[in-house]
């Protein structure tokens, strides 16, 4: 065989191109291929509903409506839990105001409870249920004094200054003929301040102090041996400020 | 399903000797090529009536299957080197004299044996770019390669064409 050039190559490669089926074969394919059907997948058609522009309407509207609704609804909340504020124990709303009090420490709804006694008593509204109230309250913080002290001990300050204020209201109380006195609500706090005092007044026995420490802890021992136990922690503060 | 068969009988007779040629110079059986070339088209023509929108490029789309249906045929059957005699009959007679058809012949002839001999993507590069006169882009698409790697694929098929030429 002659070598060959690539170009020699290439035209006869392209010579190929003469290179053609037998027509009538062609013809016959054609026709029997035709006249194949394939097996057509057909998707069932899901009956498709026609969007009319009310339905855009009414999607539009009621989304509107909801938005509204709800606009609405909380416009409402927010208003109640705002006039809630301001209710006292016997107005329709003063659960309201104990949801929004749910995170505050026991002690503290205490004081506002004892507050809200005080402005009960100074209105013309029954005071029954402000007082009960207040012995719930009471009763509630007496329960979690210890619970409070042990996991924050800086709270003793707070403590002292929430339990005097609570002593105020009462003292208050009593000149408008309320007396509360030593119920047995107000006997449970002073009975969970008793161990604490106790344990303080202890733990300044044991400390180096002043002179004039010295003297307002034996004072303090005075007034816890008297039971005042409220009293006692209040100049025990003095003592470790 | 009228306009699907008018859509795919042009497709038929724009494509079907391309495609007979394809697979001929593979198999080098006028029968073999044949019969390959009506499975090719039977089975366009179902994916045609099934998908036929989403067949973008009817070429691209027919040849995949040759090249899958002769891919197909060499796994059944062993490679024959035989020439058949049909072929010589169904040559147009591009030379006027006997020396010049004798030259031709044996020329082509070489070639066409060659042809069988290259590698497949060698083969596919060579007929669709002198035979079918598709551009190196076109090329480029169907077999999912840079257009310099088809003109180095082309560069090499025609050296070992010449070389199984020249050794044979």
């Amino acid at each position: 065989m002659p070598k060959l050039t690539q170009k020699q190559v290439i035209s006869a490669v392209k010579d190929l191109k003469s290179i053609k089926p037998n027509q009538e074969w062609v013809s016959l394919l054609k026709s029997q291929i035709l006249t194949e059907k394939a097996f057509v997948r057909t998707i069932p058609a899901t009956p498709v509903r026609k969007v009319s522009i009310f339905d855009v309407l009414a999607s539009v509207m009621f989304q509107r409506k909801f938005a509204y609704a709800l606009a609405a609804f909380v416009f409402v909340i927010t208003g109640m839990f705002g006039f809630a504020q301001y209710t006292v124990p016997g107005d329709l709303l003063f659960p309201v105001k104990k949801i929004s009090e749910m995170k505050t420490s026991p002690l503290a709804i205490a004081v506002m409870r004892s507050d809200d006694a005080l402005k009960v008593a100074k209105s013309n509204k029954d005071v029954y249920p402000a007082i009960g109230e207040l012995k719930a309250s009471l009763a509630d913080a007496a329960k979690n004094l210890v619970a409070t002290i042990t996991a924050d001990k800086d709270s003793l300050k707070t403590i002292s200054e929430e339990i005097k204020k609570i002593e105020e209201n009462k003292r208050q109380l009593q000149t408008l003929g309320i007396d509360i006195g030593s119920t047995q609500e107000t006997k449970e706090l002073d009975n969970a301040l008793a161990p604490l005092v106790k344990s303080e007044l202890t733990d300044l026995g044991e400390t180096t102090l002043t002179d004039e420490q010295k003297e307002s802890l034996t004072k303090a021992q005075e007034l816890y041996d008297q039971g005042k136990y409220s009293d006692a922690l209040e100049v025990i503060l003095t003592i470790s400020n | 399903m009228e306009n699907l068969n008018e859509q795919f009988s042009q497709i038929y007779d724009q494509y079907i000797d391309k495609i007979y040629r394809f697979i001929y110079l593979k198999v080098n059986s006028e029968e073999i090529a044949q019969d390959i070339t009506s499975k090719v088209f039977l089975k366009g023509w179902q994916a045609y009536q099934n998908q036929g929108k989403d067949i973008k490029n009817p070429s691209a789309f027919l040849y995949q299957i040759a090249r899958n249906a002769v891919i197909d045929h060499y796994r059944d059957k062993s490679r024959s080197n035989t020439v058949s005699p049909e072929f010589v009959a169904e040559m147009a007679d591009l030379r006027t004299n006997q020396h010049d058809m004798a030259i031709f012949n044996s020329d082509v002839e070489a070639v066409k044996t060659a042809i069988k001999s290259i590698k497949p993507e060698y083969q596919d590069v060579v007929i669709w770019y002198y035979l079918d006169d598709k551009p190196v882009s076109e090329i480029a698409e169907m077999i999912d390669k840079p257009a310099g790697t088809v003109r180095v694929m082309l560069h090499r098929a025609i050296q070992d064409l010449k070389d199984i030429i020249k050794e044979s």
